[in-house]
């Protein structure tokens, strides 16, 4: 559905690019995480794949159509949730009115659904909302727009926690084969268990384009208090229950994926990683 | 919804968008518009008596020149804010038809409005000023005969420069709008007069190096073909450029 | 539902807890579970490790689909988990309890009234 090229992009000539010869693709009915550091850069991508920022190298096309042409065809197919946005001082019924029909997938019925997980109701006017209920209120017409492409930058931010359990409820209950989810977040522990493709990006390029699945299956992430395992793995942090750690997957048995410990091994030691996920395709083409 | 350039049901919900977005904004400023020169006309009943259609021409031209330079000035000003310009930039329409809908605003909306403007200030003159002559200016441009409408006169003509003179100022004012986002206005104002310096300074020093010692004048923009050929194509040329610049807009400011 | 309680892939946890519902007698031979989305909505998770629970279910004929309608609990469902667990159990967990024992020099017979008694009182 997206294909990025080779994409470079810096904010002007004279400073150092922000994503360097990048290329990734982004397929279908996938809930992707974009993560890293803030001023890694995640906004930037969401940014230059939406079509707001123009690639000093390379292009990103959406369905075969370069996305910095800004064709309505394009447009119609994809909605960005900001991380700050504003909205009109209108009654929230005003705001359907004004902007559904550029959506042509748009349902009324989807909308009152997703308000009903959020416990909101269209009667309300959106110059009276807090940030919170304002992110809510967006969200739910972002995903009756039905578009196949939903960006999300930090979209758990400024939410309180049924907000956030809420949303996790929304993407788990509207994810679909025909379409797709990114959401570029810092804060992984709210979006652990929702995703099925983690992205990381550090120092200007892609450390990490993986499903959960490959990721487990290579990966074992565990909570011990086994001192030799400590020792040996690949990261270890502290927490509840003894010690964080992640060791290789040696057999064929699962654990959850913990995206915070995967986080800091991506970025504490991203040879090691590449290593890990090399090694292993190559013994599996053997 | 067909066509990536331009379709006209879009374009219709593009400006209903635009107007529901926008309401409180556009109410003001008509109201301001209308009202404002209404005071003005009103004020001079009692600084001057003898306030005449032709002073309230001078008054009219400067607030022309004022308010549409400054509404033509705020054109793209939402798109100086992160927020204001992903709502903008993201809303499925075409480029152009956003343009189409903001020059629209600008420019007719704004004639509209000023005309309405200047009928009621001028209805308020001949209805509350004694005697103020000549009488209503729909009376005086439609029938007096020196000064009728249609009239090739020379003080016809010299109207026409102003008006002309009026959609060039506008239409750089407009191009100010997407170049800068912040102060357009005062920015646009500065860069004019910048402009304006150096081709005056530039023509002054080309005459000195070439003819040192004769004197001349300066032309004075009423050759015919430049107020009718030359300026409006011009304008044309800059709401073109207008339009090219803002297909390429970004998030970002790079200028 | 928490899901780093233990070191399990959560698509068999999520497996596990529909099980010990129908063990415990909550949810009954027959009984509509619900769809993917729903429960995917309910634990918070990606639809697709849902997908992955009911798929392993259903090999394993705990549980199965009827097009159109959902998902059901199989007929035999509690002997079946029963069967699943108690091999699961012979061929893993016990190995440490036996390692245990033997550690601790306790005979089968100790332990067999041990148990005998433990029973009992059941």
């Amino acid at each position: 559905m997206i294909k990025i090229d080779h994409l470079t992009f810096s904010y002007t000539r004279k400073h150092e690019p922000v994503l360097s010869d990048i290329s990734l693709s982004i397929a279908k009915g996938g809930v992707y995480g974009l993560l890293g550091k803030n001023g890694a850069g995640k906004s930037t991508l969401l940014y230059l794949i939406a079509g707001l920022l123009t690639p000093r190298q390379g292009k990103v096309l959406f369905n075969g159509t370069d996305t910095v042409l800004h064709l309505p065809s394009t447009l119609n197919d994809m909605f960005l949730i900001p991380e700050t946005f504003s909205l009109p001082a209108t009654s929230f019924e005003s705001y359907i009115k004004a902007n559904s029909p550029f959506y042509p997938r748009f349902s009324s019925e989807d909308m009152r659904r997703h308000l009903d997980i959020f416990g909101m109701s269209t009667d309300l006017n959106l110059s009276e909302l807090s940030l919170g209920q304002k992110k809510k209120a967006f969200m739910c017409f972002a995903l009756a727009c039905n578009t196949s492409l939903l960006l999300m930058d930090e979209p758990t931010n400024g939410l309180d926690i049924p907000g956030k359990s809420a949303f996790r409820k929304f993407i788990a209950s509207n994810m679909s084969d025909e379409r797709s989810i990114i959401i570029s977040t810092h804060q992984v522990r709210d979006i652990d268990h929702i995703l099925d493709h983690v992205i990381m990006i550090s120092d200007n390029g892609v450390i990490l384009d993986r499903t959960v699945y490959d990721i487990t299956s290579r990966l074992s992430f565990l909570t011990t208090t086994d001192k030799t395992l400590i020792e040996t793995a690949l990261y270890a942090q502290p927490a509840v229950g003894g010690t964080s750690i992640i060791i290789p997957n040696d057999n064929d048995d699962e654990s959850p994926l913990n995206l915070e410990t995967l986080f800091e091994l991506a970025l504490s030691s991203p040879d090691t990683l590449s290593d890990i996920f090399n090694h292993k395709d190559n013994n599996h083409e053997l | 919804m067909n066509s990536d350039t331009f379709c006209l049901s879009r374009f219709r919900h593009l400006a209903v968008k635009d107007i529901i977005d926008n309401k409180k904004k556009y109410l003001l400023s008509a109201a301001t518009l209308i009202c404002v020169p209404a005071i003005i006309t009103i004020s001079n009943l009692f600084l001057n008596q003898r306030y005449t259609f032709y002073d309230e021409v001078v008054v009219f031209t400067m607030i022309l020149f004022v308010c549409g330079s400054i509404w033509a000035s705020v054109s793209f000003s939402d798109l100086g804010k992160a927020s204001g310009c992903i709502e903008l930039m993201m809303t499925p329409a075409s480029m152009l038809e956003k343009y189409i809908l903001r020059w629209i605003i600008a420019i007719p909306l704004f004639l509209f409005f000023f005309v309405i403007s200047a009928l009621v200030a001028d209805w308020l003159r001949v209805e509350l000023i004694p005697d103020s002559t000549p009488g209503h200016f729909v009376d005086v441009f439609l029938y007096e005969e020196n000064h009728h409408l249609l009239s090739a006169s020379k003080y016809n003509f010299f109207h026409l420069c102003i008006v002309s003179m009026f959609f060039l100022i506008q239409s750089l004012f407009f191009l100010g709008s997407i170049l800068w986002k912040k102060l357009s206005a005062v920015k646009t104002f500065l860069a004019l007069l910048i402009l304006y310096a150096i081709y005056f300074g530039s023509g002054v020093l080309i005459m000195k190096i070439f003819m040192p010692t004769g004197t001349y004048t300066v032309h004075n923009f009423t050759d015919s073909a430049i107020v009718f050929v030359i300026i409006p194509l011009f304008v044309l040329f800059i709401y073109y450029i207008a339009y090219v610049r803002f297909k390429e807009s970004e998030i970002i400011n790079r200028w | 539902m928490t899901f780093n309680d233990n070191n399990k892939a959560i698509y068999l946890q999520i497996a596990d807890k529909l099980c010990d519902d129908v063990m415990l007698g909550a949810t009954k031979s027959g009984d509509r579970i619900p769809s993917v989305r729903e429960y995917a909505a309910h634990l918070e998770v990606n639809a697709n490790t849902v997908m992955r629970s009911y798929e392993y279910l259903e090999r394993n004929g705990i549980i199965f689909n009827r097009r159109g309608i959902g998902f059901f609990i199989a007929e035999n469902a509690r002997e079946t988990i029963l069967a699943i667990r108690r091999e699961s159990f012979f061929n893993e967990e016990i190995h440490y309890f036996l390692r245990q024992l033997m550690t601790l020099g306790i005979s089968p017979d100790e332990l067999k009234t041990i148990y005998s008694n433990y029973l009992n009182r059941k």
